[in-house]
């Protein structure tokens, strides 16, 4: 469906500021009289707080004030929830625990703001720290999944009777039946670690409250503009318009930067309301790691029932969730996990339970992936231990399994994170295997070129998985298209931009439409001021909803410049077609008239205008799907490894992905790559990693590892097939989380195969050298 | 982390005991101290600055003794807690009379380190710990030479408590120039983010 | 992460920085490259109440041949430099080969090679290769001189045997006779990344194929670099075979070493590493020698 400049690769509007440093980012917000905000935190995981003496701190010159719970009096208080409860799940049990702002006689993870220090600068306010003593009586711990369910664990919640924060179960068909009938049934317990999010740049809020104008302007890391703005303003008895948040260019945000009601916009809203200066905070990289969110951190008691053709009969899986102390985001998380799961396989009998346990570590929310990664990672290596079991090829057993193009829309019987059933709505599963097989040269690989490696004595492996991808889900977004006096063409949205390249490609959509130039079209998101109606960018929405609801908003600007045009013209609207920038009539291009003066002859400032006419060439347009749309793909790696140290190469990478229709190819493959980059470092370098007493081990960039681009793949191949999604007319689905979400089962396939000699069944993600040595020298050799 | 290890001193197990029990060795046994106060017979607290390399903090201690056995054994509780963050340990001391003079101590035990420490710290608190185990274990050696010296009869060796700056500028190890002097054995600590290990030399000196 | 409040000196002279080192003792640092340092003092990990900072004075950093074949490196130049030095890829390509595994290249110019040979971090590759090398180290204070030898600076994790009012001024590579090979051979998760586990050799055959000198260190594995004895004492005077090269690697694996368990990786894959590597090294550097 590519046009002029819908489906090019078209170079970004934003480069040209981003690259030459004229961007503005939050940091860089200065304004006159500002404050700065520093949180002094628990070290202790679990505590009751005896004392605070923040008395020396407060004197400490260029200190302006220093706040604890008490200073807050009721303002602070739990929650509220920022995803509701899984209601639409009959027999769901959950106990909503909001996030507290700051903590008030009870510690709860490491990390946990205990006071507020405002200073002149943030050098002072982290010297004031030093200066404040806090009483802490420590208590146990708990950080086990399991141990945390044990009767007479310590419990994070004391008004709870147990540590189990909500169970869910939800099945299709009966897998016990299909279980007693099978010829095969395999059963593992399953590991997936945390990983956070790890954007370059950190969260960061700077709060100016205009007393005299009673308005509060606030600048925000977040992925969330119109949420934030609202429980601001709602906490603070204003009305919605007295606040406006606006975004500056975020360094990535990967889903962290979702949430709200944190301690930072809870809190330093009303105390710029106290001192009326206005207050900055950036968040270090250390507090980042302890106290912006981070997710996987599950345990999965995974079974798979097969045929001895390999023909799945039935899958189950029981996991433990960590949610960490408080579970604000409900449980989109699991319920992801429990959506891919099956993933995009025929799997007629599914039994999942979700067993959400609180800890005293951070809070788990999603991060690019949000628990899809589990799921696939669990199915995936179900087959792969199945296709062990049954001495089958692992591509093989997939291909016997995966959904075929006639099944679509398929309803999976389990709902998912936007409380609807989850329905595949369109896609070609088995020709992406087919054709990333074909891309990575599967078979000559596994024939020719690999017998002959292992005859010399190398360790090359292969690996090939499927997976899909729910995005694009509701309830909606808005956009409204205006087309300025000189011509030029504004689109404002309610989400926000990390960096996925919004202000090109939502450009595109509209001058697509409107026969302008890509540069004349400028994009504004998350400015609240602006457009105050959405809910944000998480799922891989961006494009899939808040794209189709400019697309609409866009149709209805180029209709009313038809018809305004033809009017002004005086000719028929069948009579006029757009081009360049004008409205012309068809086959005589000298009678025309520029869409920017049709756009003020279209707001006249004197005379009448037609009753149920709306002035200017402009239009708002809202999109909600009912369900999301389902992007899918395969992935295909090579690794070598080396027997004797286990380090780790991958020499190639293949990705074929369905995101339905494509916009932007460019800036596709930047998304797709970036996921993947994701996927090897939750594969096999980033780990977030706790002690049993709740304390981070890796709080810097020395210890929690990011995969840089030299430790990339050397070749990278990214291929897309396009089946369109009926879901919304442009036919697009979401794909920034697709590269991360089959990766790391990939890795694990392919460093089976390239230890072969070892039989390795690898149930775990992350590992690392170390690890990966430890489990050869368990392992019985063939 | 676990704590485990064991050394020998050259010197009869009550008089490592009675050593230990010197509260002018106690005193300079723990580097950086700047004060080490006794609460009772089982809790000393105290102000501890810590620095070892570039690295440096200050804590404050609390130390507990608890199952005490003489000569035999003990178990020590510590806790320093300051700005770069904590440390806990709980550790069982064994004294081992081999029969030839020498006492063969035996210690395990288990450290928490939370706080910054931990999160940013990792990478050093192995080797930190190694090397701080190793230094007081030989200051506790000539601790010991010296009062077995001065008990002896022998040229007075004066065991002299380091003062505070000679604590805080503890950084440098003299010990290669230092041993050989007879005159005056010169101490010098290394300081040490985990406390414990200082502790557990503390609680020996405490009896 | 900001550092605790301290004074700033910036001395265009090496006297003056002397002047400023024996007035703060124990309060002032020396500021090289920085790359170590103040990553540790925005931590608050270190709080030197004065810094005072070598960047002013050109003096300090230069590459100068040595009469014996070898090189005098001043503190402050530049690890890139080094990297990229004409004398040093002909003298000791021990140097290169090690370089570009030295974090990244931004990193590389600004840290320093007596900085980084000075912090003494015991998973640095630049401490280890000074042993490796049999540098001698100039060390300065205000009114003295003395040279240390590199096996005998370092004391302990970022401990050496530096006073404060002491810093280091030069490192002196001695020059390597013919018939020398080195290699140096590291495993790390990142590329640029802290390795898990180091090893670096120098080794000399003479003329009859007869091992005259076997130098080999191991990094990470220790609270400081650690030279092999057994290396020398099993080497030094036969031909190297498979066989004694993996006895040497054995021994030190197992009796040489004293890895720590972190999270990064545990002793005994550490242990596994060095007796993989020390093979790999030794092996590459002999055959190096022998071309």
């Amino acid at each position: 469906m590519a046009g002029r400049v819908f489906g090019q690769s078209i170079p970004r509007n934003e480069d040209p500021y981003l690259l030459t440093g004229q961007a503005k980012f939050i940091d860089d917000i200065e304004l006159p009289g500002m404050l700065h905000a520093a949180f002094y935190r628990s070290d202790y995981a679990h505590a009751r707080i005896k004392k605070i003496d923040v008395s020396e701190a407060r004197k400490l010159p260029g200190v302006i004030a220093v706040y604890t719970a008490e200073d807050f009096g009721e303002f602070v208080r739990p929650g509220p929830l920022q995803v509701p409860p899984p209601t639409a799940i009959k027999g769901s049990i959950f106990h909503a625990r909001p996030l507290m702002p700051i903590a008030k006689d009870k510690v709860r993870y490491s990390g946990e703001p205990l006071a507020v220090i405002i200073a002149e600068n943030r050098y002072i306010a982290e010297d004031a720290m030093d200066y404040i003593v806090a009483e802490l009586e420590p208590l146990p711990a708990v950080t086990d999944l399991e141990k945390a369910l044990e009767p007479g664990a310590p419990l994070v919640h004391e008004d709870l009777e147990s540590n189990l924060a909500a169970l869910v179960k939800q099945e299709r068909g009966n897998y016990e039946e299909a279980a007693a009938k099978a010829d095969v049934v395999i059963k593992k317990k399953i590991y997936v670690d945390r990983g956070a999010g790890a954007a370059m740049e950190n969260r960061g809020l700077v709060v100016n409250w205009d007393d005299r104008a009673r308005e509060m302007t606030i600048w925000a890391t977040t992925q969330a503009p119109i949420p934030l703005r609202n429980s601001i303003a709602t906490r603070l008895g204003l009305f919605e318009e007295q606040v406006r948040v606006i975004t500056p260019f975020i360094g990535g945000g990967f889903g962290p930067k979702i949430m709200t009601s944190q301690p930072d916009d809870v809190l330093l809203p009303i105390i710029a309301m106290w001192l009326k200066r206005p207050i900055k905070w950036i968040e270090d990289r250390r507090e980042n790691f302890l106290a912006t969110t981070s997710e996987r951190d599950q345990i999965h008691y995974a079974e798979i029932a097969l045929t001895r053709d390999g023909i799945i009969l039935g899958v189950k899986d029981v996991f433990y969730h960590n949610t960490g102390a408080y579970d604000p985001y409900g449980m989109t998380v699991p319920l992801n996990t429990q959506t891919h799961t099956v993933s995009c396989y025929e799997v007629p009998n599914f039994y999942t339970e979700i067993r959400m346990v609180f800890t005293n570590e951070y809070v788990v929310t999603p991060v690019r992936g949000a628990g899809r990664p589990e799921g696939v990672f669990v199915m995936e290596r179900l087959l792969d231990y199945a296709a062990q079991e049954l001495g089958m090829d692992p591509a093989e057993i997939r291909r016997r399994n995966l959904l075929r193009k006639e099944r679509f829309p398929y309803p999976t019987g389990i709902i998912g994170q936007d409380f609807v059933e989850g329905v595949l709505d369109s896609g070609d599963y088995p020709e992406t295997l087919r054709r990333v097989m074909e891309v990575i040269e599967y078979e000559k690989f596994r024939k020719e070129i690999q017998p002959q490696l292992r005859a010399q004595g190398k360790h090359k492996g292969i690996g090939i998985v499927c997976f899909t991808e729910g995005t694009a889900v509701g309830p909606y977004e808005g956009a409204r298209v205006t087309v300025g006096a000189n011509g030029k063409v504004t689109v404002a949205t309610g989400i926000s931009t990390q960096g996925q390249g919004h202000f090109t490609v939502f450009a595109q959509i509209a001058a697509e439409q409107l026969g302008v130039d890509v540069k004349d079209v400028n994009v504004i998101t998350g400015d609240t001021g602006h457009f105050h109606w959405g809910a944000g960018t998480f799922a891989s929405r961006g494009m899939g909803v808040a794209g189709t609801a400019v697309y609409n908003a866009a149709v209805k600007v180029r209709q009313k410049a038809l018809q305004f045009g033809a009017r002004f013209l005086g000719v028929s609207e069948d009579e006029v077609e757009l081009c360049d920038g004008k409205v012309c009539v068809k086959g005589d291009p000298s009678r025309s008239m520029p869409l920017g003066e049709i756009a003020l002859k279209a707001n006249p400032t004197r005379g009448t205008i037609e009753p149920g006419v709306e002035p200017g060439l402009e239009a708002t347009a809202y999109f909600g799907p009912p369900y999301g749309a389902t992007g899918a793909g395969a992935v295909a790696m090579i690794v070598d490894v080396d027997p004797e140290t286990m380090a780790v190469n991958i020499e190639k990478f293949a990705i074929v992905h369905d995101c339905g229709t494509v916009v932007n190819p460019l800036l596709l493959e930047g998304q797709v790559m970036g996921g993947v980059h994701m996927g090897i470092g939750n594969a096999f370098y980033e780990k977030i990693k706790y002690d049993e007493n709740g304390q981070l081990l890796t709080a810097s960039l020395m210890d929690y590892l990011i995969p840089q681009a030299t430790d990339m793949p050397k070749e990278m191949i990214v291929e897309h097939l396009e089946t369109p999604s009926p879901l919304n007319p442009l036919g697009m689905k979401g794909v920034g989380e697709a590269g991360a979400i089959p990766t790391p089962a990939c890795f694990m396939q392919a460093l089976e195969d390239a230890l072969y000699e070892y039989r390795l069944q690898i149930d775990e993600t992350p590992l690392n050298p170390s690890r990966l040595w430890e489990l050869v020298q368990q392992a019985p050799k063939k | 982390m676990q704590l485990e290890g064991e050394h020998v001193f050259k010197g009869p197990r009550e008089e490592v005991y009675a050593m230990f029990r010197d509260p002018e060795v106690l005193a300079t046994a723990v580097p950086g101290a700047q004060s080490l106060t006794k609460i009772d017979d089982q809790h000393f607290e105290g102000a501890m600055n810590i620095r070892i390399g570039p690295v440096s903090g200050s804590f404050s201690g609390k130390v507990e003794v608890a199952n005490e056995v003489y000569p035999e054994k003990f178990t020590l509780i510590v806790e320093g807690r300051g700005a770069p963050g904590f440390a806990k340990g709980m550790g069982d001391v064994e004294l081992i009379d081999q029969g030839d003079g020498t006492t063969l101590l035996k210690y395990s035990g288990d450290v928490q380190i939370g706080g910054t420490l931990a999160s940013v710290g990792q990478r050093m608190i192995d080797s930190v710990a190694k090397s701080i185990i190793k230094t007081a274990f030989e200051t506790l050696d000539k601790a010991l030479e010296a009062r077995l010296a001065a008990k002896a009869g022998s040229a007075p060796v004066e065991f002299k408590a380091p003062t505070e700056a000679e604590f805080a500028a503890a950084v440098t190890k003299d010990m290669a120039s230092g041993l050989s002097k007879v005159a005056e054995v010169r101490m010098l600590f290394y300081v040490i983010p985990l406390i414990v290990v200082l502790v557990i030399v503390a609680y020996l000196l405490s009896h | 992460m900001k550092p605790i409040p301290f004074e700033y000196f910036a001395p265009t002279s090496t006297e003056e920085a002397l002047e400023h080192l024996a007035n703060l003792g124990y309060n002032g640092k020396v500021l090289a490259g920085g790359q170590s340092l103040i990553p540790a003092m925005n931590f608050r990990m270190a709080r030197p109440g004065a810094l005072v900072d070598l960047n002013g004075i050109p003096e300090l950093a230069y590459i100068k041949p040595t009469a014996d074949g070898g090189l005098a490196i001043g503190t402050m130049t530049r690890d890139s430099k080094v990297e990229h030095s004409p004398e040093v890829a002909q003298r000791f390509p021990l140097l290169l080969e090690v370089m570009p595994n030295i974090a990244h290249p931004q990193i590389r110019n600004r840290g320093t090679f007596g900085g980084s040979i000075a912090h003494a971090d015991p998973a640095g590759q630049l401490p280890a290769i000074s042993i490796v090398l049999n540098a001698n180290l100039k060390v300065l204070k205000k009114g003295g001189e003395r040279w240390v030898k590199a096996e005998e600076f370092f004391l302990g994790p970022f401990m050496t045997v530096l006073e404060p009012e002491e810093m280091l001024a030069e490192v002196v590579l001695p020059g390597l006779p013919p018939h020398t090979g080195s290699s140096y051979q590291q495993v790390s998760r990142q590329k640029g990344g802290y390795s898990l586990a180091a090893v670096a050799s120098v080794v000399t055959l003479d003329t009859a194929g007869k091992c005259t000198s076997a130098r080999m260190v191991m990094i990470s594995v220790g609270d400081v670099p650690i030279l092999s004895e057994a290396a020398t004492r099993i080497l030094v005077g036969q031909k190297p075979t498979p066989e004694a090269i993996a006895e040497v690697a054995e021994i030190a694996a197992s009796k040489e070493i004293d890895p720590g368990t972190d999270i990064h990786a545990t002793a005994e894959y550490r242990r596994h590493l060095v007796r993989v590597l020390v093979r790999r090294s030794l092996s590459t550097a002999f055959e190096r020698a022998a071309k």
